[in-house]
């Protein structure tokens, strides 16, 4: 931002830098034999390693690809937490369930709800219309 | 994502996977392709061109050990090794003892005999690369990746995992403490103009 609001002596400074880096760039320096030689043996090495080690079985390059669709292991870990969780939910014994149910509505509070067409209240509510 | 980009990225992941099924060429091209860009990282974030070989060389086989997981698509080999050498730059800035800051450097008087004449030539270089050492360490990474290795901003966002918005910032900043240690300098004046527009017109 400060560059765009430079004044003469700005720019020209600017255009110093600019032609002190220009002149960087075309001396850049470069990697020395020695250390390219270092970096090719290595790489040797690493493959040779790479190449000795045994091809993973078809089914952990099955389950390697689901991890990488997955997003990673943490998704991997949700998943398999919410599967459980509906199988527990699927086969365990519903009891917490029914005893909720019962607790909430039992046979005798049930009557309160039923409506008594002889009721007084009822009755003037007809004739009221 | 454009077809180039997209042709290039398959062209690394396939040199890659030829790699790590023992593909001695492909180590070869991607050597030649990378190292000189990651040394050149190195060696203007540290100054020390025994430690850039170390961090080219430790990057290097970071990519070599990366390759049989390489996930196609996701990012180019020299974003990723940037990046790398970045976080290695930076963890061995960070086991150095503290350098004098932008404003101390200042303050140091030239004892030399002719500073005018040092600045000539490759002495003008010099003062530049002294001049990033003194820049705060992410402004110089910024700088160095934009200024010398010709990064987009976008790119240096990803490497430095950053908003474009930051790095311009970066830039901006980096650009005016370098300007204030050159100017204190003397190194730019008019004949880094002309020198550098004398390279260019040859380059």
């Amino acid at each position: 931002m400060a560059d765009k609001q430079k004044g003469p002596r700005g720019a020209r400074d600017g255009d110093a830098l600019d032609a002190l880096f220009a002149q960087a760039r075309s001396a850049a320096p470069r990697a020395s034999a020695a250390l390219h030689a270092r970096v090719l043996d290595e790489a040797g090495r690493v493959a040779q390693a790479q190449a000795s080690r045994p091809e993973p079985s078809a089914f952990l390059r099955a389950l390697g690809m689901l991890e990488r669709s997955l997003s990673g292991w943490r998704a991997g870990i949700a998943l398999a937490a919410c599967a459980c969780l509906g199988v527990w939910l699927g086969y365990g014994d519903p009891v917490g369930l029914q005893t909720g149910q019962t607790g909430l509505v039992t046979a005798l509070e049930a009557d309160a709800f039923v409506l008594d067409p002889d009721a007084p209240a009822f009755a003037m509510l007809l004739l009221d219309g | 994502m454009s077809d180039t980009r997209a042709k290039d990225l398959r062209e690394e992941a396939a040199l890659l996977a030829a790699f790590s099924k023992g593909d001695a060429t492909a180590a070869q091209v991607l050597t030649d392709r990378h190292l000189d860009p990651c040394y050149g990282l190195a060696l203007r974030m540290l100054n020390s061109t025994a430690e850039a070989e170390e961090v080219a060389q430790d990057a290097m086989l970071r990519l070599w050990k990366t390759a049989p997981s390489w996930r196609s698509g996701e990012a180019r080999i020299s974003t990723w090794l940037y990046r790398v050498t970045a976080n290695l730059c930076t963890d061995r800035l960070r086991r150095r003892p503290r350098q004098v800051g932008l404003d101390q450097a200042q303050e140091v008087p030239d004892q030399s005999p002719s500073a005018q004449a040092q600045m000539e030539g490759a002495d003008r270089q010099n003062a530049l690369y002294q001049g990033l050492a003194l820049l705060p360490e992410r402004q110089r990474l910024a700088m160095v990746l934009r200024h010398l290795q010709e990064r987009s901003n976008p790119e240096i966002a990803q490497i430095m995992d950053l908003s474009v918005d930051a790095v311009e910032s970066l830039l901006s900043r980096g650009k005016r403490g370098l300007r204030k240690v050159l100017e204190a300098q003397g190194a730019l004046d008019k004949g880094a103009g002309a020198q550098g527009r004398k390279d260019q017109a040859h380059g």
